[in-house]
């Protein structure tokens, strides 16, 4: 996902903005000019900086060149294949977030792993031997020997 | 010594052992697949070692990061690819002797100057950090303050990148500093109201996501499907010994050299490969045989690469400022321990710091057998697909992610995060500044902060202490430096447009 200079200059440009905005709104300290948001606004002050720079040589370009591309997508966004292998390794982040509470350990990361295996095209019976042997040997790696409370579900129920 | 007969003894154990061979193993194994980064092994190997004792904890980091940096010259010299950024300087170089049937020497070159390389390291880290520890002792909040912006300034000196990316790199990783409760007053900054985010963005998912899973995402949409076609390797012992005979100058000199640059903030093993690999040209007797698969450019690499991973501890320890994104990490998991570093943690952790020494020498020994299995077995390892690896290390990346506050929010974090490393590196922004902005951030506002108040808001504070003087006219010529060549060359770009 690579940005025109231009257009990064303006989303660093914002970003800089926006960030002495909610500093603006912090404390002052009793007695002192520097504060909780002295900090913060520097850096937005520094993002304004590289945001001018950047916007001023991306204008440039344009006006040199004639034409700006503003986003150049990557190509595996016109890829059907890739695009659904990113949506998968994402799909799967958001999966364990939302769902590991509710299925519990085992059985999330056995449907994370079987999904994605499966998406990348690996064989029925390695994803079906992956999917349950990685599970386990990570719950007994974390779970019994680093003692982490991983989220418990129907299966952990049954199992202890 | 006494203190070093207490360290022997804490590294003398089985477990520790057992924890430097599993670490190793795994280090090699990260460092020999491309796309994996030490970086990476190590920010996936803190969940572990969280549950660990500090000594094994910080051996398997060491181990795992030397392994790593060394094992990425395997694929580099079997398929041209580097396996970590580190090995990419000399990656031509040894995929030439490959092509003429060589590659026992290139590996066998990149194994024994690596090991080498280390432990002139090592021998170096611990002569210089309990030296310069004995100055740092009397520093205060303001040398802070000026080692702080140095260490800052250096890191976009020395990136790769244009000075305005790295720039926009080190403010992001700033800005991040900044969230949560503010030290002085107590406020929360940049919180969105999460209660998640009152004590900071979590440092290690957002290592993992930057580094784990950026890359995840960079490898199933790029070369999922591709296959590796490994040559036969030959007998690895008798070259070493040749090599060693015929290049000791190169070695000691490039560690020695790679060593240093590896103290300096932001500079790592690549760039202290990238350094010492062109001196080498520079010096060399026969600089025409470079790039032309000739073993000299790769001992100076090697040794310079694995000597820098050494040195990025110096001012860890010392200071608490990173070297590298390796000891970015390391210091994380240091305060987690209760060990904060500073230059008394020679005096109140003595034992602790010399036992760090002794496994970083055990693990540069060690390589060299292992490396020579890890030879053996890589075209095994380099067969494995990626399509079934890539599903496995995203698992790893979530649990690790999770297992470190075992909150479901950090796995919200290594997302957000992730994405933010891939639009960043599509861009031309480079992570590293990023993550020293990310450490050194609350350093430096803490220690401006104390010193404000300890000089009552007067700035010329800053420049009171001799120390503190000279550090801070040091930064400021360097920043002066900086923007006088970005000038010039964005004037110079404008008169030949």
């Amino acid at each position: 996902m690579k940005f025109d200079d231009a257009a990064l200059g303006l989303i660093v440009l914002i970003a800089g903005a926006a960030i002495i905005f909610t500093a603006s709104g912090f404390p002052e300290m009793a007695g002192m000019a520097y504060g909780p948001a002295f900090f913060p606004t520097l850096i937005g002050i520094g993002f304004g900086l590289c945001g001018v720079s950047l916007l001023v040589s991306g204008l440039l370009a344009w006006k040199r060149e004639g034409a700006v591309t503003w986003l150049v997508l990557p190509g595996w966004f016109n890829d059907r294949t890739a695009s659904m292998r990113a949506i998968g390794v994402l799909m799967a982040v958001v999966a364990y977030a939302l769902l590991s509470n509710w299925l519990g350990f085992l059985l999330i990361v056995s449907l994370i792993t079987a999904a994605l295996l499966l998406l990348f095209g690996v064989s029925k019976p390695l994803t079906a031997v992956i999917a349950i042997v990685l599970p386990l040997l990570l719950h007994y790696g974390f779970s019994v020997l680093l003692r982490v409370p991983l989220p418990r579900g129907p299966i952990e129920m049954l199992l202890y | 010594m006494e203190t070093f007969a207490e360290a022997l003894d804490l590294v003398f154990r089985l477990d520790v052992f057992a924890t430097i061979l599993m670490a190793a193993c795994y280090g090699l194994f990260v460092g020999s697949i491309p796309g994996l980064t030490a970086t990476m092994s190590v920010a996936l190997l803190v969940p572990i070692t969280f549950f660990l004792d500090p000594v094994p904890a910080i051996a398997a980091i060491v181990t795992a990061s030397a392994m790593a940096i060394f094992a990425g010259d395997i694929p580099g010299a079997l398929l041209r690819i580097p396996g970590t950024p580190a090995s990419a300087a000399s990656v031509d170089e040894a995929f030439a002797m490959t092509r003429q049937g060589k590659s026992e020497q290139a590996l066998a070159t990149s194994l024994v100057t690596a090991s080498i390389g280390g432990l002139i390291g090592v021998m170096l880290l611990g002569l210089f950090a309990s030296q310069l520890a004995a100055i740092a002792v009397r520093f205060s909040s303001v040398e802070y303050f000026w080692l702080g912006c140095l260490g800052l300034t250096s890191a976009i000196a020395v990136s790769s990148a244009s000075l305005l990316r790295g720039a926009i790199a080190l403010l992001i990783g700033l800005f991040i500093s900044t969230v949560g409760i503010d030290i002085a007053t107590g406020h929360p900054r940049f919180t969105g109201g999460q209660m998640d985010l009152l004590d900071g963005v979590s440092f290690i998912p957002a290592m993992i996501g930057m580094f784990a899973l950026s890359q995840v995402i960079r490898t199933v949409t790029a070369d999922l499907d591709t296959k590796a076609e490994v040559a036969t390797i030959g007998s690895l012992p008798r070259n070493m010994l040749a090599i060693c005979r015929r290049y000791w100058l190169n070695i000691i000199r490039s560690a020695t050299f790679g060593n240093v640059l590896g103290a300096l903030p932001g500079a790592g093993a690549d760039i202290a490969a990238w350094v010492c690999y062109s001196l080498s040209k520079r010096f060399s007797k026969t600089p025409e045989k470079f790039g032309k698969g000739h073993p000299e450019g790769i001992a100076d690499a090697g040794s310079a690469n694995n000597a820098a991973v050494a040195g990025a501890w110096t001012p860890a320890l010392v200071f608490g400022i990173p070297g590298d994104t390796v000891t970015a990490i390391a210091i994380g998991v240091l305060m987690l321990k209760g060990i904060t570093p500073s230059p008394r943690v020679f005096v109140t952790d003595g034992t602790l710091i010399y036992a760090i020494f002794l496994a970083f020498a055990i693990a540069n020994l060690i390589m060299l057998p292992l490396g020579i299995v890890a030879i053996r077995v890589a075209r095994h390892v380099l067969a494995i697909p990626k399509r079934i690896l890539m599903p496995i290390i995203l698992v790893f990346c979530i649990i690790g992610a999770y297992a470190v506050d075992n909150t479901l929010f950090s796995v919200w974090v290594m997302l957000v995060l992730g994405l933010l490393a891939y639009v960043m590196e599509d861009n031309g922004i480079p992570i590293a500044p990023a993550i020293l902005g990310i450490v050194l951030g609350k350093v430096i506002e803490k220690n401006f902060l104390i010193t404000m108040i300890k000089h009552e808001g007067d700035l010329i504070g800053f420049f009171e202490r001799p120390v503190a003087a000279v550090l801070g006219i040091a930064t400021l010529l360097l920043w002066t430096w900086l923007i006088v060549t970005a000038v010039r060359g964005a004037g110079r770009e404008r008169v030949v447009t």
